[in-house]
């Protein structure tokens, strides 16, 4: 079981599910790590909304940048204000 | 990261590209569903961006972006940790004529071309050749073999006329900067003239200094000056030491006697035996005298005189 898995048994938060839940990895607030991404709605410096196979999601922030992007996992990198679900 | 699906992931090459147009997230997320990594995405002005990918997914990269609509793209750089390699084997006779050039200069910079002789000391050029050749150092000598400071201390202990001697390698070149010895050469040994110690035929004159009184073909007796030392520079007598070479054809006689006719051989010989003249020319003339035989040889003889 991965490190993720083992948090979320032990929250008892339920079930692993059988398909890849998207995940979200903050580095302070210079770097973000995202797994599971659907696909890139919009870019811009100041805002990316990402599509995830449930919902979506948007980053604000300021000089926002794709470090790399390929088969659903995206680093951005950049002055990160918010985070939110939608 | 997941492990990506590019064909060489540790190869660091990218190729920048930037690319105009609408429906950017499109070329996006059709790169990334296609295995297509992208890097470095950025905006740098309305409808234009920048973005790398790895130079073995360039063929990809356009093959995917030419279905889209987009009106230009333009490939900015190569560039990368890896880009070395890439250049490398783009212009792989450009470095293999790079590492040639480099290679032979380094083999052929080390060897002696030719030896230039410069200062006051370059007359001294033959003995100071003669010395190299003698220490081995010659044509196509290697630099990194000689000892050039020793060499120097060498050459002027060989050469007492020398005063200072300097080798330095210029290049291909060995050159030898060598001043004279402010002392002076120890001088000819000249006489005021230049006398026939017998008689004879001028045969021929060479006169380096002073003044020929005689010519070839000149019956000349002993004492006769041949060549004298006083010349006349600008109207003014001027009195010179004699460096000259004359040839002299003489004559001389050899008288044997003997109580037996037909010994003319004999005569020679004793006249070879007696006189020792080289390159004599003998002629042998006999009379009886009474109860002997009187055999005169005349001989012939060059006698070369030189002053100087």
């Amino acid at each position: 079981m991965g490190f993720i898995e083992n948090i979320i048994a032990g929250l008892g938060l339920g079930e692993t599910p059988a398909e890849p839940l998207f995940k979200a990895v903050l580095y302070g607030d210079g770097a973000i790590y995202l797994q599971n991404v659907g696909a890139v709605k919009s870019y811009s410096p100041d805002k990316i909304e990402l599509r995830l196979k449930n919902g979506g999601l948007t980053l604000t922030g300021t000089g926002l940048t794709i470090r790399k992007y390929c088969e659903g996992d995206l680093v951005v990198c950049g002055k990160i204000k918010t985070l939110s679900r939608n | 990261m997941r492990k990506n699906k590019d064909a060489f992931p540790k190869l660091k090459i990218f190729s920048t590209y930037e690319v105009r147009g609408v429906n950017f997230d499109g070329l996006l997320n059709a790169l990334a569903r296609n295995g297509v990594t992208v890097y470095g995405v950025k905006k740098i002005a309305e409808k234009r961006y920048i973005l790398s990918v790895n130079f073995t997914q360039n063929r990809k990269f356009f093959a995917i972006a030419r279905d889209l609509c987009y009106t230009d793209i333009k490939k900015i750089k190569d560039g990368g940790r890896g880009f070395f390699l890439l250049y490398f084997f783009r212009n792989i006779g450009l470095v293999a004529g790079a590492l040639i050039f480099f290679a032979l200069a380094a083999v052929f910079g080390d060897m002696v071309f030719t030896v230039s002789y410069t200062g006051s000391g370059s007359v001294c050029k033959a003995d100071i050749s003669r010395y190299l050749d003698e220490s081995g150092v010659d044509t196509f000598t290697r630099f990194s073999k000689v000892d050039l400071a020793r060499l120097s201390d060498g050459i002027l202990a060989d050469n007492p006329r020398l005063s200072f001697v300097e080798c330095r390698k210029k290049g291909n070149v060995l050159e030898i900067e060598s001043v004279l010895s402010p002392e002076s050469p120890e001088p000819l040994k000249t006489a005021d003239e230049l006398k026939a110690p017998g008689s004879g035929t001028v045969k021929d004159v060479k006169v380096y200094r002073g003044a020929a009184l005689v010519k070839p073909g000149d019956t000349v007796r002993e004492g006769d000056v041949l060549v004298t030392g006083t010349v006349t520079v600008k109207d003014v007598p001027v009195n010179v030491g004699v460096i000259a070479r004359v040839t002299l054809v003489c004559q001389t006689q050899f008288v044997y006697l003997s109580e037996r006719e037909g010994e003319e051989e004999l005569a020679v010989m004793l006249a070879e035996e007696s006189l020792e003249l080289a390159g004599a020319e003998y002629s042998v003339i006999s009379a009886r005298e009474g109860d002997k035989v009187v055999y005169t040889v005349c001989v012939n003889y060059a006698l070369v005189l030189f002053s100087g």
